[in-house]
Order: C-alpha cells, then sequence, then structure tokens
C-alpha cells in the first residue's frame, strides 16, 4: 500500500497561489510559534523566581521545597 | 450495486471513499486507497480522543457489504445526525466555532502524526449542540515538508465569510449559498473594508492570497521541489495564525429590529398573553409528543425549548441573524444538546444546490418532522409576502405532520403596523377565511384564543 503515493489522496487542488503563499508566510509564523514558547519559558523563570523568594509552605512547586 | 443501495450525492469529490445508505440505513465505504490513513487514524488513538473529547462523530465498523466491492476497504457506520445543516444557515458565531473546531481538530491531529486533507464547512455539523467533524475521512497521514492541501478551502469556507460578516455586513453569509466551494478570495478581498490590510492575519490569509492566486493563476509550479519545504514549526505556526485571525474577529447582535422582540419592552405582548400561548404550546405538544420539531420565525427560541428541554430534537428558524446569534449562544452557554438555532427566510428558504442540484438539500428535502411551530409568523408571510393562506397551508403541511399555529388577525397591533403603509388586499385574511384555507390540509384538533390578546392558538393534524 505504500507504494501509492501520496498526491492520489490529495484530492483537492491547493491551487498554485495558495501553495507558494503559504511557504512565505509559515517560515514567519513558525518564527512566531519559536519566539512565543521561548518568551513563555522566560516568563515562567521569572515567576518561578519571583515564587522563589517569599517561602510559602504551601506551594507545591517543586523547586520551593 | 444493487438497487437498494444509493450512494449519497455530497460524497463524490474524494476517492477515500463515501456515504450510502442500504435499506435506509447509512453506512460509509472506506476505500483500499485509504487504508493506510483510516488505520493510522484507528490504531494511533486518534479517533478515539476525537470521539471521547466530541470533536469527531462516533462510527462502529460493521461487517455490512461495501456498496462498491472492487474498491472497498472497510463500511463504517456513522452515529446519525438529527438534522444536516448548512453553513448558509448558520450564525456568526456558529460558522466561528466550526472554524475553530477544525484547527482544533488539525492540532489534535497533528500531535498524532495526522492532518486535515480538506477543511469544508460542510463537514462541520451541529450534533447535540457542538460543531463536530463529520467526515471520518477526512484524515490523512502527515508528511514532514508538506504545506496544508486544504489552506485555500480553510480560507475560502470559513476565513472570508467570517470576515465578510465582522467587518462589511453580517449577511454576507448568504454569498455562500452562491459559491458552494466558499466565497473566492478576490471577491472578499474587494468586498471587506480597507482597514483589513492592517490586520496582520487578514492581510496575509486574505488579501496577500487572494494576489497570489491571481499572479500564479495560470502558472503550474512544482510542488515536488527540494526547495519546497515547509516544517513542521511552520506547519504550527500557520495554523497558530489563523486561529487567532478567526477567533479576533467579532460581530454582536445589535440594532436590528427584532432582537428585542420578547423585551417587555416591546409593547405588544402582554405577559398574561405570553404565559397563555406558553401554556397552549405546552399542552399541544404534550398531547403530540413529538419526535421531532421545526420552530418556524422561533427569534430567540423561548418557544423552542417547550420542545427542547424535553429532549425533543428541534430546529429553530428565524431570519434575523441576530435573534439566532442570541439563541446559538443561548445554547452554548447552558449546554443545550436539543436545541439548533438557524438563519432562514421562508420567502425563500434553502433551495437544493450543487452538482445536479443534489449535493446539498434544500429545507423540504430534509422534512418532515412531526410538528410545526408556527407562532407570530403568519401576518409576515400572508400580508408582508403576499402569501395567499391557502398556499401558506399547502407549504407548512409538507413540512410536518402536527402544526401549532397561532393566527394574528388584521386588529392586532402587529397586523396593523404592517398594513399602515400599504393597501389592505387581504380580504380572506380572518378567522373563517384562515379556518377555511387550512381545513382543507388539516384537521382542526384544538382551538384556544388568547384571553389577553385578540390572538388565536390552533392545533391541526395533516389530512391523509
Amino acid at each position: 500500500m505504500n507504494t501509492i503515493p501520496s498526491l492520489l489522496l490529495a484530492y483537492l487542488d491547493p491551487g498554485s497561489g495558495s501553495f507558494i503563499l503559504q511557504l512565505l508566510v509559515a517560515t514567519l509564523f513558525g518564527a512566531a510559534v519559536i519566539v512565543k514558547a521561548y518568551w513563555a519559558k522566560i516568563v515562567a523563570f521569572v515567576r518561578r523566581d519571583k515564587k522563589a523568594e517569599p517561602a510559602d509552605p504551601s506551594n507545591n512547586d517543586p523547586l520551593n521545597k | 450495486m444493487t438497487s437498494d443501495v444509493q450512494p449519497l450525492a455530497a460524497s463524490f469529490r474524494d476517492p477515500s471513499g463515501f456515504l450510502f445508505t442500504r435499506q435506509g440505513v447509512l453506512y460509509r465505504q472506506v476505500n483500499q486507497l485509504y487504508r493506510e490513513n483510516y488505520d493510522r487514524l484507528m490504531t494511533s488513538g486518534l479517533a478515539e480522543k476525537l470521539i471521547r473529547g466530541g470533536w469527531l462523530i462516533p462510527h462502529t465498523e460493521v461487517d455490512a457489504p461495501p456498496a462498491d466491492a472492487s474498491l472497498a476497504y472497510k463500511v463504517i457506520r456513522p452515529e446519525l445526525l438529527d438534522f444536516i445543516s448548512y453553513p448558509y444557515e448558520w450564525s456568526f458565531s456558529q460558522l466561528q466555532d466550526a472554524a475553530l473546531n477544525t484547527l482544533a481538530i488539525q492540532k489534535m491531529a497533528l500531535e498524532s502524526g495526522m492532518a486535515l486533507k480538506d477543511a469544508s464547512a460542510y463537514n462541520m455539523q451541529f450534533h447535540h449542540g457542538r460543531a463536530v467533524l463529520i467526515d471520518t475521512l477526512s484524515f490523512e497521514v502527515y508528511r514532514e515538508g508538506e504545506p496544508w492541501v486544504a489552506y485555500r478551502q480553510f480560507c475560502q469556507h470559513f476565513l472570508a465569510p467570517l470576515a465578510l460578516m465582522a467587518y462589511t455586513d453580517v449577511r454576507l453569509s448568504q454569498l455562500l449559498r452562491v459559491y458552494i466551494d466558499g466565497i473566492p478570495l478576490d471577491l472578499a478581498a474587494r468586498l471587506l473594508p480597507g482597514k483589513t490590510r492592517w490586520d496582520l492575519g487578514l492581510a496575509t490569509h486574505i488579501h496577500l492570497h487572494a494576489a497570489a492566486q491571481q499572479r500564479y493563476s495560470d502558472k503550474a509550479i512544482n510542488k515536488n521541489a527540494q526547495t519546497r519545504k515547509m516544517g513542521r514549526t511552520a506547519f504550527i505556526g500557520l495554523m497558530d495564525n489563523l486561529e487567532s485571525t478567526v477567533r479576533k474577529l467579532q460581530w454582536k447582535p445589535a440594532g436590528t429590529e427584532w432582537g428585542d422582540y420578547y423585551d417587555a419592552s416591546a409593547g405588544h405582548y402582554t405577559s398574561d398573553a405570553m404565559q397563555e400561548k406558553r401554556q397552549a404550546v405546552s399542552d399541544f405538544l404534550a398531547r403530540i409528543q413529538p419526535k421531532s420539531v421545526w420552530d418556524l420565525g422561533a427569534n430567540t427560541g423561548v418557544f423552542s425549548r417547550l420542545a427542547s428541554v424535553q429532549g425533543i430534537p428541534t430546529v429553530a428558524f428565524d431570519i434575523d441573524p441576530a435573534a439566532v446569534e442570541r439563541n446559538y449562544r443561548a445554547v452554548k452557554q447552558a449546554k443545550e444538546s436539543a436545541l439548533l438555532p438557524l438563519v432562514l427566510d421562508l420567502t425563500n428558504p434553502s433551495p437544493a444546490i450543487g452538482w445536479c442540484n443534489r449535493e446539498r438539500h434544500s429545507l423540504l428535502e430534509r422534512g418532515p418532522v412531526d410538528a410545526v411551530l408556527a407562532l407570530a409568523l403568519i401576518h409576515h408571510l400572508a400580508i408582508s409576502n403576499n402569501v395567499p393562506l391557502p398556499r401558506l397551508a399547502e407549504f407548512l403541511s409538507q413540512a410536518g405532520q402536527w402544526l401549532v399555529i397561532e393566527f394574528v388577525p388584521k386588529e392586532d397591533s402587529q397586523v396593523q403596523k404592517l398594513l399602515a403603509t400599504r393597501e389592505d388586499i387581504f380580504p380572506d385574511y380572518t378567522p373563517q377565511g384562515f379556518e377555511t384555507a387550512f381545513g382543507a390540509y388539516y384537521m382542526l384538533r384544538e382551538r384556544f384564543p388568547l384571553k389577553a390578546s385578540p390572538r388565536v392558538m390552533y392545533l391541526m393534524e395533516r389530512r391523509g
């Protein structure tokens, strides 16, 4: 069954313009995903830092124990 | 194919399989061509996850013979919907939820190494109050590097109509009735206000997209070239951006003439008359115990709920997109599962459209139901639209076996308002004329004059 090329299933015409545009813009949107992920990490790191200062015995954060 | 096997007229584009009925039971044939994808969908746990979460219509694999054995891999039996509705019958939030659910399904599919190979609005249906994917064969194994084949379809079926409804006019959803494969992006780009060019998502997915389509309209591209690759992160980024673009679009139901119809300030309905009317409709429903109801001219669904709260599948049709929007938001908030609000102009109900006029069904082809409610409706059709009472009776009798109808006489303030600006050319619009016209199609079962209003409630059963 692996001999059937995937194009057989792509029964929709993606359209040349739509195809090209995706390739152009998706890289930028993908970069945004990476930036967002790093940003989330930075925010989480800063928050964790803040939380660590006033020791809260009820905090379940393993770093606080 | 034996004569009791009927392939569905709308199910022909995708060679992965098709829907058919045998002796009235609906099946989906999965073709050998789709085998690898179907097996991945089922064994990866994706199908189970989507079905359990209410994203995908449940199905069972059955032993039933296929409709076309030469192509068949498997036969599955999908769970049935109460009612098939179409995107041009949805309010803004309904189309938006269908779009967001499509993208949510796409994300879950990616986590299981699959992707949607189409993004048709017609593949989404409202089932128990939620927009679910009904095409089990929409998934394909994701191949890293390949762009999203359904990007154009998603923009045409979802993003363009939503942007037009939000930025230009909510009534432009009706363009979907003309363009069965979604609104052409060049048309959407022309109809949208210039300020949408400053929105990154709309600028990209509609304006630039339309320009790219025009520029490359007659150019073939080599889709397999090594340089034409779109990595997984880029793929996810595209989905993320589509999602935030769709989510940002807003439309608020305000300033329409019927949105506040039931508000106390509307004046023409005393709360006593309202209470009496509720009681009459409840009593009639208790007597006939319908299994399905259409409420025609339902406004925000106050009376539809007398049926739907009992678990009776009920469709609440109204011409006003604001009323339907409010109704849908209420359905969503209260997680109501039996009520489906839809936009419909009864003077021009949804026709049969698409290939051979058989892909999307007309309103009447999707009936009949057990009971039709026609409350505070008759004067709009008989007087505003000049429909003679016998023709109105004929139409309603085609829609359902039982009819709960409110006769609104000429002395009623609402009818007076309609007649204020025009000649009264309706000598037969009287209680007697009404009973005679409807008597030709129905047997009158109950008659209930409201005490606090000149209106009369009737319960009728279709003849024959």
